[in-house]
């Protein structure tokens, strides 16, 4: 039986195609990932929105209205990067010349009477971006808005309260009331979860090994089959070591790629090192178990089953989430409006176990999870048992 | 002609991989891009709408208003006050933003407003997206803001009152409309996306299916007797050349045919130039895959090296081309990376395409056709790089030539 590991591991060593698969794929699709996101970080903060403002008139609700803006315009953490213009065709123009452009005007405001009017540049992409920088915009069009409406109502009913300065003072500081808390081991990050289907996703191509050696293992797929299954090695512990040594294969190559993206790329695992191994652990077993269930399909050639199982794990990381952030946003209303589509998914199972381990300070969703990958994995390696059996063949 | 027919016959025996890779993919991004939602173009602005989720430990009047205040920006989303409840809200996405309202915390906000104090703070929490929680965050902001100038102008109303006045303050709200522009977002777009996600459908798809095709032709014993037979090389070589071009070219009509058929609205806002330089710019980029398959044949590369190569260089190449994450957000180093690469060249050809007029002028033309230009002889250096391989190939004995009768002779 350790020979058989030896040398199936050896064989599995020495094939490129297996190692290009597990080895080089992951690397080069992490080293790739790495290179891209660290910009994607810092998509989800809020910078600070381009907008034209029509100088406002020198009345008493032009001033006051300026003055707001120039409180939005300043310090470190400002909403508003203003550029003052003379009229609204002047502000409509820079809006409309910049569109498209990275750092295009988000719209612009001019202040109609005593009221802000926004105009807010149609979207110019596939994005809710342009939605959501128009809809701060408004906001803080909204809040001067309530506020001025609210300073109206106070002069009506007693215009001696605004001569209190603390009133007065508490018209123009916002409250700041809220605290920002984490109540999960990290912050949750858009790239973060890129990572984790991408690690799914790796990890299921880790398949082709469980394929090539599940092949080999038949007797009349080669020479070496045909000697191994007249040989003295039972059958059963043939396919022990067979599936092992894919196994370790597999789990090894996966650790690699976890080592080099946490210690190289510095992507957050969370804490837990030896809980992230135990993920790779049943995420390599279920990949094993996948390519041993594909090699059982009868009648099919093994370069037509390697293009089934990637098929089957480029679907599956669809619905991981892997294909950028449409997919993501897909990927969570399905998993919302019909959960068990993630529970026999397992590239979306390994990337919410890895997520489970960041997320979470209690082992239960991990656990859950590592459950669920066994359970695929057994039920995986049940389709394959006819196959896996000891099997006559008419000639070899 | 049997040569040519018996390619084709190879690629029947092989036909998973143009179903799992033209097929399938092609689908896959028909899908992905139907799932893509356009910003508002026209008429008055209208808010994003966000999820989010109050935890009111207080129940008081001020923490009922927090969320009547938010409902005009988000969608309320019901969550348990347990940690586990909050971990997963936030971890899942289920909420954008988080608010816990402390016990007391209506009683204690009035309070300290009146002594000339610092308002209590409450938790909150932002999923993924905190742009959206920061939105939330600026609206929770103005209704307290409004309640605590309530509060101080009238020191003997109550809690109620005060609420009511300040829901009633942040109701009013700015004008807002939507300002058009010549870059508005449109259906065609839609397709553009699908077409930029096809560079991975293409390149994994054809290079796996010219690698399957020249790997399985380019085995030692079959081009041994296909050297040894009466059939000029030459000829066999152009017959092999031509099942390649033929798999490229059902590629190229499969992936733009799919686009055409699910996406028709973005094909009526198309003009007829525009669809055309859009073919052409698909049909340019399938040059490159064609002659990265013909490339790993001469290599002697197997089918799961080609299925390997085809994977991992498509995907690099769809992700540095701007199928996965926009470009626009690239650092500049990266975009430097990205224009060395065919998918940056596509892309923008894509782009350009989609929004071509019906009579379009020289100069847009001929921006296009430089994009194609590049493409094209990226092309023609990975198919020279093949023919220098195939040279040195035919020289070893694995290709079955001159070098192969040698050292048969020698044994």
């Amino acid at each position: 039986m350790w020979n058989t590991f030896k040398y199936t591991l050896l064989w599995l060593v020495r094939s490129p195609g297996i190692l290009v698969w597990s080895l080089l794929f992951p690397l080069v699709l992490s080293t790739v990932f790495m290179l891209m996101f660290g910009p994607l970080e810092e998509m989800g903060q809020l910078e600070p929105l381009r907008v034209a403002v029509v100088q406002p008139n020198d009345t008493p609700e032009g001033e006051a209205f300026e003055s707001f803006i120039d409180a939005m315009d300043e310090g470190d953490d400002r909403l508003l990067d203003v550029t003052m213009v003379a009229s609204e065709d002047e502000a409509a123009r820079l809006v409309r010349d910049s569109a498209g452009e990275d750092d295009g005007y988000v719209g612009y405001v001019v202040l109609d009477g005593a009221q802000p009017r926004v105009s807010v540049a149609a979207g110019s992409s596939l994005s809710d971006t342009d939605d959501l920088n128009g809809s701060v915009l408004v906001l803080i069009m909204d809040e001067y808005t309530s506020r001025a409406s609210l300073v109206r109502d106070l002069i009506e009913r007693d215009p001696a309260v605004l001569a209190d300065p603390t009133v007065m003072a508490s018209l123009f500081e916002p409250v700041r009331a809220t605290v920002q808390v984490q109540v999960t081991e990290g912050q949750p990050k858009e790239s973060t979860r890129f990572y984790y289907a991408m690690l799914g996703m790796t990890a299921l191509f880790g398949g082709n090994a469980g394929l090539a050696a599940c092949v080999r293992l038949k007797g009349n797929s080669s020479a070496l089959g045909a000697r191994r299954s007249i040989g003295a090695t039972s059958h059963r512990a043939a396919i022990a070591a067979t599936l092992l040594a894919s196994w370790a294969l597999s789990f090894c190559c996966l650790a690699i790629t976890y080592a080099y993206m946490r210690y190289v790329g510095g992507v957050d695992f969370g804490p837990n090192d030896a809980a992230c191994l135990a993920v790779v652990a049943a995420a390599s077993l279920v990949a094993i178990s996948l390519g041993c269930a594909i090699s059982a399909i009868p009648h099919v050639p093994e370069e037509g089953k390697n293009g089934i199982l990637t098929g089957i794990v480029c679907f599956a990381s669809l619905f991981a989430g892997l294909y950028g952030q449409p997919t993501m946003e897909l990927a969570d209303t399905i998993a919302a409006a019909f959960p068990p589509a993630t529970w026999v998914n397992p590239a979306a199972q390994i990337s919410q176990a890895f997520y489970s381990i960041m997320y979470y300070d209690t082992a239960a969703p991990l656990l859950e999870h590592l459950a669920i990958l066994a359970a695929m994995a057994v039920v995986l390696f049940l389709l394959s048992a006819r196959s896996l059996r000891r099997q006559r063949y008419a000639s070899i | 002609m049997q040569a040519f027919k018996c390619a084709l016959r190879v690629m029947r025996a092989h036909i998973v991989f143009p179903l799992v890779y033209i097929v399938g993919l092609s689908f896959m991004g028909v899908f992905m891009a139907m799932s893509l939602v356009a910003g508002q173009q026209s008429g008055e602005f209208e808010p994003a709408h966000g999820e989010f989720a109050i935890v009111d430990r207080d129940d008081s009047a001020l923490s009922g208003g927090i969320a009547d205040a938010l409902g005009e920006q988000g969608d309320a989303v019901d969550i348990a006050d347990s940690r586990e409840a909050f971990q997963d809200a936030v971890a899942k996405g289920t909420v954008d933003y988080l608010l816990v309202v402390p016990e007391g915390y209506g009683e204690a906000f009035m309070d300290a407003v009146r002594a000339g104090e610092e308002p209590p703070t409450m938790d909150t929490m932002f999923s993924y997206y905190s742009m959206a929680g920061a939105y939330f965050d600026e609206a929770v902001s103005s209704y307290l803001s409004a309640a605590r100038s309530l509060a101080l102008a009238q020191p003997d109303a109550g809690q109620d009152a005060v609420v009511a006045e300040a829901l009633d303050a942040v109701g009013h709200r700015a004008q807002a409309s939507i300002l058009q522009t010549e870059t508005n977002a449109s259906e065609a777009d839609r397709f553009a996306f699908y077409l930029t996600w096809s560079t991975y459908t293409l390149f994994a798809g054809v290079t796996v299916c010219i690698g399957v095709l020249t790997a399985t032709l380019g085995r030692t014993e079959l081009r041994r007797r296909a050297l040894i037979s009466p059939m000029p090389f030459l000829s066999y070589n152009l017959q092999v050349g031509l099942a390649c071009l033929i798999v490229t070219l059902t590629a190229w009509a499969w992936s733009f045919a799919i686009g055409l058929v699910a996406f028709p609205t973005a094909i009526a806002e198309m003009t007829l130039p525009g669809i055309v330089w859009c073919a052409l710019s698909v049909l340019a980029f399938c040059m490159i895959p064609l002659g990265i398959g013909f490339l790993l044949g001469q290599c002697g590369a197997s089918i799961a090296v080609s299925n390997a190569v085809g994977n991992i260089c498509g995907m690099v190449v769809s992700f540095l081309g701007g199928a996965w994450v926009p470009l626009s957000i690239m650092s500049p180093e990266i975009i430097s990376v990205a224009q060395c690469l065919p998918g940056y060249w596509y892309n923008e050809a894509v782009q350009l395409s989609v929004r071509l007029g019906s009579a379009p002028s020289s100069e847009a033309v001929m921006l296009i056709a430089q994009q194609l230009g590049v493409l094209l002889l990226f092309a023609a250096a990975i198919f020279a790089a093949g023919l220098v391989v195939s040279r040195l190939r035919t020289q070893t004995a694995e290709a079955g030539g001159n070098a192969a009768a040698e050292a048969a002779l020698t044994v």
